[in-house]
């Protein structure tokens, strides 16, 4: 290789850091998207943002409402619900589940289109700055959220016995727990 | 602890996150739906530092909709995404190096 040539590359790429620094600088909704690319699932790479905080309402099978996060098409036409949530621990719970397994049936009561059987938790620790994790999460069956609400209903109308939690380190930090030691 | 009288009535359509808590422990949905929703100091404060980082997390997802029908600023970011992704990778191979 030539020394103009040498030349020529070292100005283009001193010129590429300058604009990208510049740019950075200067277009504050750029930061946004490079960080909505760099949190995506791998699996979403290719995907396309369709939805984000947007609500969904259906009648069936029952009333349902739901405000979901984010929702991505992917290039097969499937659509794949996230999840964002800030908490300490990295993970997903079972509420979660739940919590996407409603949206899933709405959404797809709503739109239409095909929801894939699973979605992603995106988690933000305090400590991690702008970095989340993602979680894969199995959703559930439009029985099971049925079956679920069901029992619901039976233990606000007081037919069915409440059980505790099964995740016990959030009972210290629960406004109710003295109201709940005195039940027993 | 202050409460807050019940306001849902039967009739509203169940949303996803009464569900969701419900899911989490049946006592405290049970609580909440005989008293209300409580406000405690510590609970007021993780749900205000959530409605911080929803709100960040909403403007990314706003902007990335708005950037994705702009085909060549998508790609860019998508590009400098992969970069910086390898340069911080590259980074901590290099301080776990030493």
């Amino acid at each position: 290789m030539s020394i103009p040539a040498v030349l020529v590359m070292g100005i283009y790429c001193i010129g590429l850091i300058a604009f990208s620094a510049i740019a950075f600088r200067c277009l504050p909704g750029l930061m946004d998207v490079v960080l909505e690319w760099k949190n995506r699932p791998i699996e979403l790479f290719a995907a396309k943002l369709l939805f984000s905080e947007t609500t969904f309402r259906t009648s069936k099978p029952i009333a349902l409402i739901a405000r979901v996060d984010r929702v991505y098409l992917k290039p097969s036409g499937m659509l794949v619900l996230v999840e964002f949530k800030s908490r300490v621990q990295k993970k997903a719970y079972f509420s979660d589940a739940i919590q996407m397994s409603v949206q899933r049936i709405v959404l797809a009561g709503q739109t239409g289109l095909a929801v894939a059987e699973h979605g992603y938790v995106l988690v933000k620790t305090p400590h991690g700055g702008n970095s989340y994790s993602a979680h894969r999460v199995e959703l559930m069956s439009e029985n099971q959220v049925l079956a679920l609400n069901e029992r619901r209903t039976a233990v606000l109308a007081g037919i069915t016995l409440p059980w505790y939690s099964k995740r016990h380190p959030m009972c210290p930090k629960c406004d109710y727990r003295e109201h709940c030691n005195m039940d027993g | 602890m202050h409460m807050e009288p019940r306001r849902r009535s039967t009739q509203s359509p169940l949303s996803a996150t009464a569900l969701a808590q419900f899911g989490k422990c049946e006592r405290l949905a049970l609580y909440e739906h005989m008293h209300g929703k409580s406000h405690s100091f510590t609970s007021e404060g993780a749900r205000h530092r959530g409605l911080i980082d929803h709100e960040a997390y909403h403007r990314q997802g706003l902007v990335a909709v708005a950037a994705s029908n702009k085909a060549l600023i998508g790609r860019w970011a998508a590009a400098a995404a992969v970069f910086r992704s390898i340069w911080l990778w590259c980074r901590g191979k290099i301080r776990g190096a030493k």
